[in-house]
């Protein structure tokens, strides 16, 4: 892996190289460049995870002329493919050099954070939701209870932003999330269950289920069940596979099919 | 646009259990009936769903709303005509 | 018609009739005798409080004689201007000298009974005939089927009523005579149309077809168990889209179609009322149906009146009584400089009338261009006060409507509410908001009381709101500082059993409006320098008829064809039919268009990018690689359709089987094997109404009927046979077909299950097929056999995509409006005519083309075009630069400013439809007259308070 980060900054295949290096005991972001090559005895890879496309994001904003490659498995991959279809970068801006979704060979592509699946306390399983379940399993309760276990859960935000901040596909320069009109501000917990759902509803055909906002959440709303919810949806009513390829969602799209030139307008126009 | 967004939408609701409170009809200007068939419907539908869990949060929210009416009137939430209610549910 | 009523250069002349014409095209003096109205129109209101009084009842003629109405009236509810008449021949004032209930109520004082009429004279250049048509009235006729004397017999135009939710019933399906619910009801064709018995008409009226269907699809869905059955002869769905509205009633809706034409209707069983149908089916065999009702499919006929006109103006008929008009010029009646369209020249549907409406006004304005302008009234407002460092000051006028919402709603609670919301500086209630004097007061209040936001709670905005507008303007404010609560139609007339709700309601609506006022900001209507001239794509007949309509109204036109000659497909007809020569017309036509200084042809030249927006496109063109930039203010795309080349019938295999324009070739050069031909047959329908090209190709028909009838004539000895589905010669067209029957050519039905079978026997050809009426089949042999072949479009998505505009289904180019805008696109500035739009006949064709270069001088015409205020704008520094906008804009208007990275509007192109408002994330675009702010507000509101 190092050879090929080596080989890539030194034929300028990229200008900077985006991975993990271990500070005071924490494996942390880091940037390595040509300039620095022997830095690169230090690049590690762990089970930490940052969304590191997010960061290369911002640097092509100020520097679009760079090419920067980062170390990513296949939530970055997605996310890379959604930030293109945003238009916040060009494809190739970014190469991705994969590694295993975590680090034994043995699981490449397993959902990774549910490696090691949490347990919960009795209270959170009996008022609230099971970060651990699937969104089939939430069909067993009925509405009522739906309704009180996501309330119980939402009513537990803190508004710190994290899953916000975290998020690699979050790049709007105006949040909805602080926008007065739509969320009052200035309150605890944030307007329920406004907040999380104006959240889940723009995660629609975005969310690349890299799990950072739950990882995030300091007291695990199961966002990304919400969220997978949210993209089943997209998938089933519209074919649309978030973050597999280069294609507008459909909510980007006029008319009822998802390809752009596959038919003339409808008569509904 | 409309259809895919609120086809989605419905899938979302009942989700959180809110399911049931959102509908959308294309209903033009010449189809008085069908409006009136709607939203007798609806608003059967909306009434046996019981009242919408939101209003209390919703309303308590519009004290900080710089626009509110004069305070003598902000007083209660929703109109009990049902009408508005069942617009904050969906 | 609220917008005619409104319009500061059209004045309205009611109840007046045109006596006489003199002088020429140009400069004619028309004389006119007004009727008394017996209301002071400046006056009169409209609240219909004196109808309301009024003790004489009277049989309603907009209801058809299902309903009564007053002696002092308006014909129906949107009628335009809404202002009250008194008919004096029923009026009791009139007859017995007394009464005068409408004077002493009026609340306004505009009854006059002592109005007397007048003569007007006026100096016009033009003179358009728009005189419609009369319903054939059946009675006439010696009371056909019955129709007068049997109580379930009515007329489509009585059944009209009684399906429409304004209509005597209220949309309740029953029958009149006992008000019973109908289970089965027959509809039956051509009544009146396509006869010989006295009094009706030998012609098709054309539009009976598709009402009748409309009809029964629609009481369909009135009473879903309802068994409808339309008795025809041939199905004349023949217009863009009809047949398959055609198809779907049969398979969708299930309504039932018989092929016949019923004989005669009894009623065995006067307590029943039922009626009994006798009719022959297609199989020759007698049968006898029972229906509750029977509506008769009246045709159109010319009003009784209109021949004492046309003496009048001297201005010849045809033998049907409608205006007499060439092919060649539609909308020309044999007076130049007076004008005919919509049925007057001829029955049609409302589609081609408002084409024709604009033709007529393309020529007239084609003739009188150095005119232009000459007599137009402007309004001037003053300048408009600066409100933006003001506090709102809001005003609120709350309208009683005279009973209409003072009735119900008790007006003084809502006012006394409304002064006590936020902002509220002033509060009043109104018996008639929209009354001049009450604009006139309303300015006076904008000014004393330092008004800087209006909201009147009345009626629809769609109706009123630019009057009050008007007023804001006239009082120094921006007229989008206005709103508009809507506590009549929305509030008083849906809750007018319920005051109390309904006062409830009005206090909501009165609040949201006030909170999305105070909201409101100026907005600036940015006015765009128009490019004076055209651009014309297509060089048939039809973009050679628009190009020279626009030259000769004085614009510079560039007229661009693909191919090396003008004329299009046209170069490749015989001639119309009503016989003219198109192959001169088109010649005539082609010089007048290369000798006009006006007009620019670029020949054997394509578009290769267009660019811009109403009254500024910059297209670029490219012929023989060499390209240039063409800059003009609209567009018409007249880009015509193609012949399609049939794969069937051995079609390209044997020489004996050719196209309908291959015969024309044929005729024109006098080819010998038509002289030869002992056997010729044609086939209908190849192409068309079928899985390949679902719709009706519209011209086959009368082509076909017309070459047997010429191809009879030249031989009589010959056997021409037309083999068809449904015959289609809509309108006068009809005569051809009865001519071509009467002259020995003989018709023979096929369905599309049993297609006639072709094969080739000795060099020569066989033809087999099934007689519908024997139910055997027959063989021929033929010499020539020609085939009805569909016309194509081009499929043209390359242009639809440069300018933007979208095509149909079957890729005819699909127009703003089916009924209402014929020949605009949805976008600005770009037009449409001819056969790019649906298959059409000559005459069709020029009537559009006219109507297109007419509705491209509007906006030609004006050096400079306003853009509305209600648009959208971006933020910079909100957007994010994803371009969902940019996706979900229907209109092309947003595009991306390299730059800085963020999406910006093209205000020229912006419709203010929301929909980026709605896309974005970040609520960057800001709907001007409509944010997200004011929206949110306005719900907030509506939750607030009860």
């Amino acid at each position: 892996m190092k050879d090929k980060v080596r080989d890539w900054l030194e034929t300028g295949k990229v200008d900077l190289f985006l991975g993990y290096k271990q500070v005071d005991g924490h494996p942390l972001p880091h940037a390595f460049s040509k300039e620095n090559l022997a830095e690169l005895g230090e690049l590690i890879v762990s089970p930490a995870r940052y969304a590191l496309e997010k960061l290369a994001t911002e640097i092509l904003a100020i520097k679009p002329a760079l090419k920067i490659g980062i170390l990513g498995r296949d939530c970055n991959q997605r996310a890379v493919n959604v930030l293109t279809v945003h238009q916040q970068i060009s494809p190739g801006q970014i190469q991705i050099l994969e590694v295993n979704c975590c680090p034994s060979p043995l699981r490449k592509h397993a959902a990774c954070s549910t490696l090691q699946p949490q347990t919960y306390g009795a209270v959170k399983l009996e008022l609230g939701v099971d970060n651990n379940m699937s969104v089939a399993q939430m069909d067993q309760f009925d509405q009522e209870s739906l309704y009180s276990r996501w309330m119980y859960e939402f009513q537990k935000c803190l508004k710190c932003y994290g899953c916000r901040d975290i998020c690699p596909v979050c790049f709007c320069k105006e949040c909805s999330l602080e926008n007065n009109d739509l969320v009052a501000t200035g309150g605890l917990p944030p307007e329920v269950p406004l907040f999380h759902l104006i959240r889940a509803v723009h995660m629609a055909g975005r969310c690349v289920d890299c799990g950072l906002c739950e990882e995030a959440c300091p007291v695990d709303i199961p966002l990304r069940l919400l969220y997978r919810k949210v993209n089943g949806i997209v998938k089933d009513l519209f074919g649309y596979e978030t973050g597999g390829s280069h294609e507008q969602p459909p909510f980007s799209l006029l008319g009822e099919s998802t390809p752009p030139e596959a038919e003339p307008h409808s008569k509904a126009v | 646009m409309t259809k895919k967004r609120m086809t989605f939408l419905k899938e979302l609701l009942p989700f959180i259990g809110l399911g049931g409170r959102l509908r959308l009809e294309w209903i033009s200007s010449a189809e008085a009936q069908k409006f009136v068939k709607v939203v007798t419907e609806f608003t059967e539908q909306i009434r046996n769903l019981g009242p919408n869990p939101l209003a209390k949060t919703y309303g308590d929210s519009l004290d900080s709303l710089d626009l509110a009416p004069a305070p003598s009137e902000a007083t209660g939430s929703g109109c009990g005509c049902g009408c508005s209610k069942a617009a904050a549910g969906a | 018609m609220v917008e005619c009523g409104r319009h500061l250069n059209i004045e309205l002349l009611t109840l007046t009739e045109l006596e006489s014409v003199s002088g020429e095209a140009g400069n004619f003096t028309a004389t006119l005798k007004q009727k008394p109205r017996y209301v002071d129109m400046d006056k009169c209101v409209g609240c219909g409080l004196c109808a309301e009084k009024c003790p004489k009842k009277v049989t309603d003629e907009y209801n058809v004689g299902l309903a009564k109405r007053k002696a002092i009236y308006v014909r129906y509810s949107q009628t335009v201007p809404l202002k009250y008449a008194i008919d004096a021949d029923n009026c009791i004032y009139f007859k017995k000298g007394t009464c005068k209930a409408c004077e002493k109520h009026c609340p306004s004082g505009a009854i006059n009974l002592e109005d007397q009429g007048r003569d007007l004279t006026l100096q016009v250049g033009a003179v358009v005939l728009a005189t419609g048509f009369q319903p054939f009235d059946p009675k006439k006729a010696n009371n056909l089927y019955g129709y007068g004397h049997l109580p379930s017999v009515v007329t489509s135009l009585e059944f009209e009523r009684i399906l429409s939710a304004s209509g005597p019933f209220g949309g309740h399906l029953i029958r009149p005579a006992d008000k019973a619910e109908p289970k089965k009801i027959a509809w039956l064709q051509c009544v009146g149309s396509r006869d010989t018995k006295p009094g009706t008409h030998s012609y098709c009226s054309g539009v009976c077809c598709m009402y009748a269907i409309k009809q029964a699809v629609i009481a369909k869905e009135h009473a879903p168990d309802l068994e409808t059955t339309i008795f025809f002869m041939d199905m004349r769905t023949y217009g863009k889209d009809f047949e398959r509205f055609y198809q779907n009633a049969q398979h969708k809706s299930g309504v039932r179609f018989i092929r016949s034409r019923v004989h005669s209707l009894l009623m065995p069983d006067p307590e029943s009322k039922q009626l009994q149908i006798s009719y022959v089916d297609e199989g020759g065999e007698l049968k006898k149906e029972f229906f509750d009702l029977a509506v008769l499919s009246i045709g159109l006929e010319a009003p009784e009146a209109f021949r004492s006109l046309a003496d009048k103006l001297g201005v010849e008929l045809d033998r049907h009584g409608f205006a007499d008009a060439t092919s060649f010029a539609p909308v020309a009646t044999s007076r130049p400089g007076i004008y005919v369209c919509g049925a007057a020249a001829g029955p049609k549907d409302i589609p081609y009338s408002v084409m024709e409406a604009s033709a007529a006004a393309g020529a007239a304005a084609s003739e009188l261009s150095d005119q232009r302008f000459a007599l137009v009234k402007k309004k001037t407002y003053p300048p408009e006060r600066d409100v933006a460092q003001e506090p709102p000051r809001i005003g609120v006028f709350i309208c009683n409507c005279g009973t209409n919402i003072g009735g119900i709603i008790r007006v003084p609670e809502v006012a006394e509410y409304a002064r006590r919301l936020p902002h509220v500086t002033h509060v009043e209630e109104n018996l008639y908001t929209c009354s001049q004097d009450t604009q006139d007061k309303m300015s006076e209040i904008i000014a004393e009381k330092g008004l800087n936001r209006v909201v009147v709670a009345a009626c629809s905005p769609r109706t009123h709101e630019p009057l009050f507008q008007e007023t804001m303007n006239n009082a120094s404010l921006n007229k989008y500082l206005f709103e508009m609560a809507n506590i009549r139609n929305q509030d008083s007339w849906v809750h007018a059993h319920n005051p109390d709700i309904a006062t409830r309601k009005a206090k909501d609506l009165v609040r949201m409006a006030v909170t999305k006022s105070a909201l409101l900001s100026p907005l600036n209507e940015a006015e765009l320098p128009v490019t004076q001239a055209a651009l014309v794509v297509g060089g048939g007949v039809a973009g050679m008829t628009s190009a020279l309509n626009l030259a000769r109204q004085g614009f510079p036109v560039h007229l661009v064809e693909q191919g090396d000659v003008l004329g299009g497909a046209a170069r490749r007809l015989l001639h119309t039919y009503k016989g003219e020569d198109v192959g001169r017309f088109v010649e005539a036509l082609a010089q007048e268009v290369q000798a006009d200084p006006k007009v620019t042809v670029h020949l054997n030249t394509s578009l290769t990018e267009v660019q811009g927006f109403v009254g500024n496109f910059q297209t670029q063109v490219s012929s023989d690689g060499a390209s240039q930039v063409i800059e003009h203010g609209v567009a018409v795309l007249a880009t015509g359709a193609k012949e399609y080349r049939p794969q069937e019938y051995l079609y390209g295999e044997n020489p004996a089987v050719v196209t309908q324009l291959e015969l024309d070739e044929l005729l024109r050069s006098k080819d010998k094997r038509l002289d030869e031909a002992e056997n010729i047959a044609f086939i209908q329908c190849v192409g068309s109404r079928d899985d390949h090209h679902p719709y009706c190709s519209k011209v086959c028909c009368t082509h076909s009927v017309h070459a047997a009838l010429l191809l009879k004539r030249r031989r009589p000895e010959a056997q021409v046979v037309v083999l068809y589905r449904d015959l289609r010669t809509y309108g006068p067209r009809e005569d051809l077909y009865q001519a071509a029957r009467e002259e020995g050519v003989l018709f023979a039905r096929y369905s599309l299950e049993a297609k006639p079978v072709v094969t080739s026997r000795d060099g020569g050809l066989a033809l087999a097929f099934t007689d519908p009426i024997l139910g055997r089949p027959l063989s021929l042999e033929l010499d020539l056999l020609v085939l009805a072949a569909a016309i194509e479009s081009h499929q043209d998505q390359k242009l639809a995509q440069m300018f933007r505009v979208p095509l149909d289904g079957d890729g005819w180019f699909l127009e703003a409006h089916q009924k209402l805008r014929p020949v605009d696109f949805a976008n600005d500035g770009i037009f449409l005519c001819g056969m790019a739009h649906y298959p059409k006949p000559l005459e069709e064709s020029i009537a559009q083309a006219q109507a297109a270069a007419a509705r491209a001088a509007t906006v030609l015409s004006k050096g400079s075009i306003k853009v509305s205020g209600l648009i959208s704008r971006i933020a910079p520094e909100l957007c994010s630069g994803c371009q969902i906008c940019v996706n979900v804009c229907s209109f092309g208007a947003i595009g991306m400013d390299q730059g800085q990275g963020v999406a910006v509007v093209n205000e020229a192109l912006c419709k203010g439809c929301g929909a980026c408002a709605a896309a974005c994330p970040s609520e960057a675009p800001m709907l001007m007259g409509f944010n997200n702010r004011q929206i949110y507000a306005q719900i907030k509101s509506a939750l607030a308070v009860g």
